[in-house]
């Protein structure tokens, strides 16, 4: 008896996975209609397994194949595997051939050092997405104080009158970094070192000194702070309740050496800091993601643009405070910015 | 027209035919993904895994033996890389499941043992999103040998035999691995939906 349920228990999983024979599945449903012990089994298998249904898995990213496709160009690049045909011929005797031997066992090292590089190099990745992600969650405890202590303000250093956030604006108009704003955070003391200003993805920035932070009223150069912040240019500073927008990314792909770069496409583009494979952002309700498109979250929202404004001369300024827009701060006192720009 | 098989794309793209292997990973990638999705519980990594399987797909593809079939294949290179990710996190703690499986994952518990004393289903009274969060969590927490048959077979419904080259265990053995995974998931399941109920209450 104990042997047979054994048996039937086998076949009844296969019977509800679907996996028979409609000669065999025809064979137990006689069997469920003739043993009420079978039937109860029956029953509580099928119990079991129904709210396996319910683990539906998260959504696929919709440019996973996409990504998938870069993902092997960049790795395998100029490194492409070709498929050797096979040469059923003698060539034994030839020094050309042993030379192509040795040739191909050269290929063969190269090609595992592209495989392999590529291993080291997403461990490296993976460690710098998980160093950016602390250094964003500083800044938002940081934000997070700011705000209880100044009314729900985000850290705010005041507006300046058609001023332009980009250097070099059009018409003689003044500058004004965006970069003061985040900079507060560092200069009050609320929590944020200069060294969580500094994504460990990127290979030219650096941390400002921590004995020059008293001295200035913005990042001491361009290279002391790799990530973008909220456009607070014309907008109102107090955005908490109820929105919960990217208040802070990795550096905005549209903006390179204090210039637009119209050659950019900035829907499919994603911040240089990652190898371009995402960025980490801050949203102001303190969640921290790695995100693998600008575009980057259920309300579709462009990380990097206001709207469907696709060029960029330093006067835009978002309109509404559920649409993120990630600029870079380029500080005056950065030799670069103070050499081009004029006041 | 025919719509060509795996096996005959990548012999497509093994001979240099353009496209080819774009075409397979269009056709895997999501499905490849929900399966690490489901092994790992976490989309970055199953995104990563996803990208690492099919970049050694593209870089070994003359290695493949094209009298086997690609599918198997490709997920035999998914779920090595998949166990390799969790044992790299190993924050996870099996002991509760594995403190009683045998030597092949069989806990010689039996369905009939299954909700024995079960006069109402508790988890009737369970919101969708909390059955779902409850599942994942199970799953999730179950040995990583029997979560990769039970989801092989019960959501990919592989074929046994494919099972068995992709985990790389004998047919009987995926059987019996595949009902202990079943039996260890319908307890395991049994007690979070209680100890669900009970915060709720």
């Amino acid at each position: 008896m104990e042997h047979k349920k054994q048996v039937s228990e086998e076949l009844l999983l296969d019977f509800h996975l679907d996996r028979l024979t409609d000669e065999d599945c025809s064979w137990i449903e006689a069997e469920l209609r003739r043993d009420a012990d079978l039937r109860g089994i029956s029953d509580r298998l099928g119990r079991v397994l129904q709210p396996l249904d319910h683990a539906r898995p998260g959504p696929v990213p919709a440019s996973l194949a996409e990504n998938v496709l870069a993902y092997i160009a960049r790795s395998t690049d100029p490194l492409l595997p070709i498929p050797f045909p096979t040469n059923s011929r003698d060539r034994s005797r030839s020094p050309f051939l042993h030379m192509r031997e040795l040739i191909a066992v050269a290929a063969c090292i190269l090609l595992l050092v592209g495989v392999a590089v590529p291993g080291v190099s997403e461990l490296r990745g993976r460690s710098q997405r998980a160093l950016c992600a602390n250094n964003l969650s500083s800044i938002f405890q940081g934000a997070s104080a700011y705000q209880q202590a100044f009314g729900d303000s985000l850290p705010f250093a005041g507006g300046v009158a058609a001023a332009s956030w980009l250097p070099g604006g059009e018409g003689g108009a003044p500058y004004a970094s965006n970069s003061r704003h985040p900079y507060l955070l560092v200069k009050l003391n609320y929590g944020p070192k200069p060294k969580d200003f500094i994504c460990p993805g990127s290979s030219i920035a650096e941390a400002m000194p921590t004995d020059q932070v008293a001295a200035h009223d913005d990042f001491g150069a361009a290279r002391n702070i790799s990530y973008d912040s909220l456009n607070l240019a014309g907008a109102s500073p107090n955005l908490r309740p109820p929105v919960a927008i990217a208040y802070i990314s990795d550096a905005n792909p549209l903006f390179v050496g204090a210039r637009f770069n119209d050659a950019v496409d900035p829907s499919c583009t994603n911040s240089a800091a990652h190898g371009g494979r995402g960025q980490s952002v801050l949203t102001l309700n303190g969640t921290v993601q790695f995100v693998r498109s600008p575009i980057y979250d259920a309300t579709r929202d462009n990380l990097w643009t206001i709207g469907d404004v696709r060029r960029y001369r330093g006067t835009e300024s978002t309109t509404r405070n559920d649409d993120a827009f990630l600029v870079p701060g380029y500080p005056i006192t950065d030799p670069m910015i103070r050499a081009s720009y004029k006041h | 027209m025919d719509t060509p098989t795996d096996e005959k794309l990548l012999q497509d793209y093994l001979r240099g035919k353009p496209g080819s292997f774009e075409l397979l990973v269009r056709r895997h990638a999501q499905e490849l993904f929900q399966f690490v999705l489901r092994f790992t519980g976490d989309s970055v990594a199953a995104e990563d895994v996803v990208q690492e399987s099919l970049l050694q797909v593209h870089t070994s593809a003359a290695t493949f033996d094209p009298t086997r079939r690609f599918k198997p294949w490709l997920f035999t290179i998914a779920a090595n890389k998949a166990r390799d990710y969790l044992r790299r996190r190993s924050r996870r703690h099996e002991v509760p499941f594995d403190a009683h499986l045998g030597e092949e994952g069989d806990t010689g518990r039996r369905f009939i043992h299954l909700l024995a004393s079960d006069i109402a289903a508790p988890d009737e009274e369970l919101l969708i999103d909390e059955k779902r969060r409850v599942v994942r969590t199970v799953l999730e927490a179950m040995p990583e040998k029997l979560r990769e048959v039970l989801v092989l077979a019960y959501y990919h419904r592989f074929p046994y035999k494919d099972i068995g080259e992709i985990v790389d265990i004998p047919l009987g053995t995926v059987k019996s691995r595949l009902h202990a995974a079943v039996v260890a998931f319908g307890e395991a399941y049994r007690e979070a939906v209680v100890e669900s109920a009970k915060r709720t209450t």
